[in-house]
């Protein structure tokens, strides 16, 4: 009976195990730089050091496959026929960094690990999850959205007085659901036209 | 009892002998060396293109980030491993790990024998595969240069033919010449259309010629780009329409029409700081750069508007039809016509969008006699030919000619050594025809009818060529 138990317990360690380990972790956003001139420029650059230096850190320690999840991405712009155009894009969050790592003990493994070109997992079931926003959501979404195009639409109308040639800029905002509620945030650009040169008539 | 000892002591021995494959990934800093396969994750740009039709397309690109560098390294110790990395464009797109920790020792040959085959069989291929292309790509080089022989005999034959046709009309201008000191008015005539009708051959012999060497240059072009992948390959001198570009190239820079290029964003998130205190807080962004280039957030770059900027410009085709037409007829004792037309040029805009001539049309007539002024301008410097023509028979006209407009104002001297005059046998095809190379600037063309002629619709229909 005790010969049984021991090769047993034998046979269990010599049995081998196999699989991928995911991890998520959040990284520290750094500060948008303000203008070179601005007074505080100085201490954003340095706190942008040190935050650097706490995410490399991190990801030093980690192992695996890195790569990104997607987040959901509002972009308006002006189609410059006195319309707006918007789009959600699932775009790469830089914020948070995910690994996929494979690993086997005295064991064969096939891992299969596929990434689109935003460097995000394309092939396990996570981004499906992810990108999955529920319908309510998409058309809260939708909603606000049309709002925020409203916006667009008026420097559009604007900007059609004073020149043909000229365009608003883009905006991109960052859809956050949080407890259900969705808000936008972003929009800034550094720019305040795009211009386009017209065909001479 | 002794199986137990014996069971036991293999454990160590198995495990011991049991290898293990490892899939180590770590960052790669930048301007370091690294060990492994490099990939990076992508970094968001938007690229917003604005098009002169007056619309706009944006849309996301996605760049390696060189600031989040990872390095892939695999090993394996007494097991085997096998691993495919896809990394298109510094992006890792695909990787398949099929590692195998199950073999013991005794594999272990067999697997480095299999690695080192696999290894050898995958530069094998990639050697058959780079030779491959190094042929198909000679292959195709060779077609190319071929297209470019057979350009260059079109241009050849076109010149030829061009040539011949100059000679006649040489020959006709001679004997032209030759019947106006002898002052036959017939043989004058016929000569005039005969080398009308040589010079019309001209003409088109020239657009061949034209059209021929375009294709030289667009096919010297095409053999240049294919053949820049072939290693040995020289790249010649262009021989047609390219050849004079580059002429033209050395002895003064042209200048190009500049258009607003697209944008680059730079999508950037992170936290918005007001002010040093506000570092504290966290309060997110995403926020839009554009990219400069050379200093500017949207360059401009020179363009060609027209893909023949190197060859001879055809003269403009404008058609001109008659919107009213008022004729009051008037005696031989009264002298007076009064007319009133009014033009209309269908093809105005077309023109002015092409930036070669803009037209205005204008009528005058006085108590003297019934005068037809169009005033045209050249926006360019090349020399165009006009060609008016009516469609029926038309009374010879008393006087045509082109008085330069300055200021408003036309000038009372014609235009010297611009004009000629072509009148056919009544009966046939009636043609007028000027003949000018006229540089830029706003001429006026006027017509004078003798007093008391009548004027009917048709004697003012003129089709400008």
């Amino acid at each position: 009976m005790k010969l049984h138990t021991l090769n047993l317990a034998v046979v269990l360690l010599v049995t081998g195990c196999a699989g991928i380990n995911h991890k998520t972790v959040p990284l520290r956003p750094t500060y948008l730089l303000p203008e070179k001139g601005a007074a505080h420029y100085k201490a954003v650059e340095r706190k942008n050091a040190l935050i650097r230096a706490h995410n490399q850190a991190i990801d030093a320690k980690l192992c695996g496959l890195r790569y990104y999840r997607p987040a959901p991405y509002l972009l308006v712009y002006s189609t410059g026929k006195g319309t707006v155009s918007w789009e959600i894009h699932y775009l790469p969050e830089p914020a948070t960094l995910a690994t996929a790592k494979p690993y086997n003990f005295l064991a064969s493994l096939s891992a299969k690990l596929e990434f689109t070109e935003k460097g995000t997992l394309s092939s396990i079931t996570e981004e499906a999850d992810s990108t999955a926003v529920p319908k309510a959501i998409l058309e809260a979404i939708k909603t606000a959205a049309e709002i925020a195009a409203k916006g667009v639409a008026a420097l559009v109308k604007e900007g059609r007085k004073e020149q043909d040639h000229l365009f608003p800029p883009p905006q991109l905002y960052k859809v956050i659901v949080e407890n259900g509620v969705v808000s936008f945030q972003g929009g800034a650009v550094e720019i305040n036209e795009i211009r386009a040169t017209p065909v001479r008539n | 009892m002794n199986t137990f000892p014996r069971s036991f002591a293999l454990v160590p021995l198995i495990v011991a002998l049991s290898g293990c494959t490892r899939l180590k990934v770590e960052p790669a800093k930048r301007g370091e060396i690294a060990d492994g396969l490099v990939y990076a994750l992508p970094k968001p740009m938007l690229e917003v293109r604005p098009s002169s039709d007056g619309s706009m397309q944006a849309k996301f690109i996605f760049v390696a980030d060189p600031d989040r560098q990872y390095a892939i390294r695999a090993s394996s110790t007494l097991s085997k491993h096998n691993l495919t990395i896809d990394i298109t464009n510094n992006v890792l797109r695909k990787l398949e790990w099929k590692p195998d920790a199950t073999a013991v020792l005794s594999q272990a040959v067999a697997v480095a024998a299999e690695v080192a085959k696999s290894v050898e069989k995958v530069r094998e291929a990639e050697e058959k595969a780079a030779d491959e292309k190094r042929k198909s790509q000679k292959i195709n080089c060779d077609q190319a240069a071929k297209e470019v022989q057979k350009a260059e005999d079109a241009v050849t034959t076109a010149e030829k033919s061009r040539q011949v046709v100059d000679d006649g009309l040489k020959a006709i201008e001679f004997q032209l010449a030759r019947a106006r000191v002898n002052n036959d008015t017939n043989k004058i005539a016929l000569l005039e259309v005969e080398a009308f009708i040589k010079q019309q051959e001209l003409r088109r012999n020239d657009s061949a010629v034209s059209d021929a060497k375009t294709k030289l240059g667009e096919a010297e072009e095409e053999r240049d780009r294919i053949c820049a992948k072939v290693p040995d390959y020289t790249p010649r001198m262009a021989t047609g329409s390219s050849a004079q570009s580059t002429s033209t190239a050395t002895n003064e820079k042209p200048s190009f029409p500049m258009v607003w290029g697209p944008i680059l964003f730079d999508v950037q998130e992170g936290y918005r700081a007001k002010d040093a205190n506000d570092l504290k807080r966290r309060h997110l962004e995403i926020r839009l750069t554009p990219v400069k280039l050379r200093g500017a957030s949207q360059p401009q770059f020179p363009t060609a508007l027209t893909i023949e900027t190197n060859t001879p410009s055809k003269p403009p085709t404008i058609s001109w039809s008659m919107k009213e037409f008022e004729f009051y007829s008037a005696s031989n004792q009264e002298s007076v016509v009064k007319t009133r037309l009014l033009m209309e040029d269908k093809e105005r805009r077309a023109q002015a969008a092409t930036g070669d001539a803009q037209k205005t049309a204008r009528l005058d007539a006085d108590a003297a006699a019934a005068s037809y002024t169009t005033e045209f301008q050249r926006a360019t410097n090349e020399p165009v030919r006009l060609l008016l023509s009516s469609s029926k028979p038309v009374k010879p006209l008393a006087e045509v000619k082109v008085v330069k407009v300055a200021q408003g104002q036309m000038g009372s001297d014609p235009v010297s050594g611009m004009l000629r005059q072509v009148i056919t046998k009544e009966g046939s095809e009636h043609v007028v025809l000027l003949w000018s190379n006229v540089p830029m600037g706003m001429y006026a063309l006027r017509f004078h009818y003798p007093v008391g002629e009548k004027l009917t619709e048709d004697s003012v229909f003129f089709l400008v060529k």
